[in-house]
């Protein structure tokens, strides 16, 4: 059985790691919120976004001239943004999402398309070398630093390979932020655009109205879709962040909970270690005391 | 008496966001302003100066480059990028400026250096006059 000393020990060294993972689980739970005022300081952004984009939509505007809403019919290289974090100790966080495009992959491969790689963050990369999956490129996350700036130059690159031919389908591999208490792997089609005219619809009821355009529509809708894809990408940047904050957040809850958990086990064992002494040590000096009688 | 409800929206902030009378945006090509029922109208804007108008004051801002959307009374602007005019240091700008202007005589003319040195120029200039005012 343990000693006393031994199990103090233990004791001492869970306490530690508790106070690290309480201490990692304050510090996320701080940069989450953060998070979550950025998204919503862009949200409006994105749904005005739309709002004009279907505007100009409905105006009957020739938008499918666009080269963005190009489709290809016979797609075979596609291209998947693969968006993951820079540090561990988040749970399943970068796993999941990676599982998901690998899973994402092998169904395109099934169908006769090439897949191709541009992964955000460390985590990500590291495991594609580990596992020789050879990426188109790489680059580490920018977390919390991310500037619209970034995102557009992102969009920008994804966009002239698109239009350039190089790839006929891009998509984005991030995490979706469903509530602020769910979130999930997704992958969406970023190019060609897909606008959900139906569900944009629904929104903006009766948004039909005939428009002046200065200078005219087509140079405004030229000027839209390219801010609408950069908008696109910095939110699911936004998203990925924040769920990769919660899961860090709920890991390390989970740890502090588990640590306390077993502080609670080990305290009982020192107490019975030290209750077990103590009657050792009454019973030897009664036998003691009986035998000098 | 009737109002525009307006609101100033960048990618990363919301920006301004009530009730004004008047508004003056930088359009494209030139000053366009808005007073209630404005005619439904979209217009791309330029580098310049937004003024938002109540019955006593006038709020100032800075836009670059961006969309304006006006109906029923509801001006949406979405800017690339947008101040207002507190957050703008006049010495700051001007030393920028400076900066610039050296650089652009070290440039070669026409070069894509060149002109991203007048684009940002443009810029300086639109934010320098909001910082006057």
């Amino acid at each position: 059985m343990a000693t006393q000393r031994d199990i103090k020990k233990r004791i001492q060294s869970v306490t530690n790691t508790r106070k690290i993972t309480s201490t990692m689980e304050m510090v996320s739970t701080a940069k989450m919120q953060k998070m979550k005022q950025r998204l919503e300081m862009s949200k409006p952004y994105e749904h005005k976004l739309n709002e004009i984009l279907s505007n100009l939509m409905s105006t009957g505007l020739a938008v499918s001239d666009d080269p963005h809403f190009n489709e290809v019919s016979d797609a075979r290289y596609i291209l998947i943004l693969e968006i993951t974090g820079n540090r561990g100790l988040c749970g399943s966080y970068n796993t999941n999402i990676i599982d998901r495009s690998f899973s994402f992959r092998d169904k395109l491969a099934e169908e006769g398309k090439d897949t191709q790689f541009y992964v955000v963050g460390k985590k990500a990369i590291s495991y594609f070398n580990f596992m020789k999956v050879p990426m188109y490129k790489s680059m580490l996350n920018p977390e919390n630093k991310l500037t619209f700036e970034d995102a557009a130059e992102i969009g920008n690159e994804l966009s002239n390979l698109f239009l350039s031919g190089d790839f006929h389908e891009v998509h984005i591999a991030y995490t979706k932020v469903a509530s602020s208490s769910s979130q999930k792997p997704t992958i969406i089609k970023l190019l060609p655009i897909l606008l959900e005219e139906e569900e944009i619809k629904d929104l903006y009821p009766g948004s039909h109205l005939e428009y002046y355009f200065e200078p005219n529509p087509l140079e405004i809708f030229s000027y839209l879709i390219p801010q609408y894809l950069k908008m696109k990408i910095y939110t699911c940047f936004l998203e990925s962040s924040f769920s990769e904050q919660f899961a860090r957040r709920v890991a390390m809850k989970n740890a502090s909970d588990a640590s306390s958990e077993m502080i609670r086990d080990l305290t009982i064992s020192y107490n019975r270690a030290r209750q077990a002494k103590i009657t050792k040590e009454i019973s030897e000096i009664v036998g003691g005391a009986a035998a000098l009688k | 008496m009737k109002k525009i409800a307006c609101s100033i929206l960048t990618p990363e902030r919301y920006l301004f966001d009530g009730e004004i009378a008047f508004a003056v945006v930088q359009a494209h090509n030139g000053e366009m302003g808005f007073l209630v029922d404005h005619a439904p109208l979209i217009s791309s804007l330029g580098y310049g100066e937004i003024r938002l108008s109540d019955a006593k004051t006038t709020s100032y801002f800075v836009v670059e480059g961006g969309v304006v959307q006006i109906r029923d009374n509801k001006l949406i602007i979405l800017a690339e990028k947008a101040l207002k005019k507190d957050e703008l240091n006049k010495d700051e700008i001007e030393d920028k400026l400076k900066e610039l202007r050296q650089k652009e005589r070290e440039s070669k003319l026409f070069s894509a250096e060149w002109l991203h040195i007048l684009d940002d120029k443009k810029r300086l200039y639109a934010r320098l006059r909001v910082a006057k005012r």
